[in-house]
């Protein structure tokens, strides 16, 4: 008889599976190593700055207003304290997704000046920093996809059917996740516009 | 109801998101090499799939080259690691695959490095690479040319020997700046003849006399590339070993 038992509860706990009792915890923990890849891109551009800010400014000194915007965008976004919940802190997600947007534009138009000084542009130190600029950008492009992803996978888990069931039972404590808005374009860097060659 | 409503709201999500990620045509993974935009002869794309075999065997990553006819109206970097991914090159848990992509259409190049490779074949690296070994042998046409020596540094690289190629880039860069020297010279040359003429036509006048002054000038430059050819034996079958990209390498144009 006790055995019997036992298998009906196995068995329970395999049908439950089936049902999707998992999912919510699987995607929430997804989403959150997404979100921490998220992160490391946006730090390691951070990192970046004050090495190519340095290099900008041994030949184009002058520039002092891009240069000071730069470093200041990046005080900012890095004086953002993370902790793992902001994922569910809308607004606290907002501002730093508006902190890195800032630094973006920044280095978009430190990057957009630097079209006139063929010097630095030949400079192999600034060349390597500026792709190294380039592959973190396009990192944090694809981060943020999959964090994009992760996020609608794990939301639409919490809302749906059986997943919803789950998520007003077992998991009330599981909130939807905040994720990124491109409809003010802030985020995406700008464009770098090619100066035409003055003749 | 409520629980309904949601479910039909959520589905109109994932299918617009599905909508909004719609992948573009990628080339199926054939070989090594897939030529889709038909920019190298069979004998080119035979030699470097070989080349590319045998980088596998001593070292285990798997680069792959493709050629496409169309990007689809994305940026290249987002083409490819999106095919990177979707050919999952490289070792499953490694993520050590790297795919060359060109885009003659586009004028367009890139180098994909999967996150395992990353360390090794860094985004400066892959710049290098793609400015020194390819774009000046893509802008002459010469695809197979770029893609031998590009994909011979990639696997140098990947192979622990990417300081060599850093050093070569800078001794080229040392190179160029002391050719500039030298221009800077020669373009001022025609005016200092200008000035020396100028002077004796000042002190021709001076004394009363005319004086016919040739003048002179010329140029010249050359140039050349090669192409290659040769043989190869069949290949086997391809395909990649479940590999992940996030980004890492570089792009160029031309």
């Amino acid at each position: 008889m006790r055995v019997l038992k036992f298998v009906m509860l196995g068995l329970m706990a395999m049908t439950l599976a089936g049902c999707g009792v998992n999912n919510i915890p699987t995607y929430d923990q997804a989403m959150k190593g997404q979100w921490g890849q998220v992160q490391n891109e946006y730090q390691r551009r951070a990192d970046l700055v004050p090495n190519l800010v340095e290099t900008v400014k041994g030949y184009a000194v002058q520039e002092k207003d891009v240069l000071t915007a730069v470093v200041e965008a990046r005080a900012k976004a890095t004086s953002i304290q993370l902790s793992a919940d902001i994922v569910n802190d809308p607004e606290k997600f907002a501002k730093y997704q508006a902190a890195q947007g800032q630094l973006s534009q920044a280095l978009g138009k430190l990057l957009s000046i630097t079209e006139n000084y063929p010097d630095l542009k030949s400079n192999q130190n600034f060349l390597a920093l500026q792709s190294q600029l380039e592959g973190t950008e396009n990192r944090i492009a694809v981060a943020r996809r999959d964090y994009i992803g992760a996020v609608q996978t794990y939301n639409t888990e919490l809302v749906t059917f059986p997943g919803r069931l789950w998520a007003s039972t077992l998991y009330a404590s599981y909130k939807p996740a905040a994720s990124f808005s491109s409809e003010a374009g802030d985020e995406k860097a700008p464009k770098i516009e090619f100066n035409k060659p003055k003749a | 109801m409520h629980t309904f409503r949601a479910l039909i709201i959520a589905a109109i999500t994932v299918l617009m998101a599905a909508y909004a990620f719609a992948a573009p045509d990628f080339p199926a993974l054939t070989g090594r090499v897939v030529d889709q935009a038909g920019v190298l002869t069979p004998d080119q794309v035979v030699i470097l799939s070989n080349k590319l075999s045998s980088y596998e065997q001593q070292n285990g990553h798997q680069i792959a080259i493709a050629t496409v006819k169309s990007l689809e109206g994305l940026d290249i970097r987002d083409y490819g690691y999106q095919l990177g991914r979707v050919w999952a090159l490289g070792q499953k848990g490694k993520n050590d695959g790297v795919l060359v992509l060109i885009a003659p259409t586009e004028h367009k190049t890139s180098i994909e490095v999967g996150y395992g490779l990353e360390g090794d074949l860094t985004d400066a690296t892959s710049s290098v690479i793609i400015r020194n070994d390819m774009l000046p042998k893509f802008r002459t046409g010469d695809y197979a040319g770029g893609l031998m020596t590009g994909t011979d540094d990639i696997a140098k690289v990947i192979g622990g020997q990417g300081g060599e190629i850093v050093k070569a880039a800078q001794l080229q860069q040392q190179q160029a700046a002391n050719r500039n020297q030298g221009n800077n010279f020669m373009a001022a040359l025609p005016f200092v003849i200008f000035f020396i003429i100028a002077l004796l036509i000042v002190f021709n006048a001076s004394r009363g006399r005319g004086m016919f002054l040739p003048m002179g000038g010329g140029f010249g430059g050359g140039g050349g590339f090669r192409g290659g050819g040769g043989f190869g034996g069949g290949g086997g079958g391809f395909s990649g070993g479940g590999g992940s990209f996030g980004g890492g390498g570089a792009s160029g144009g031309w």
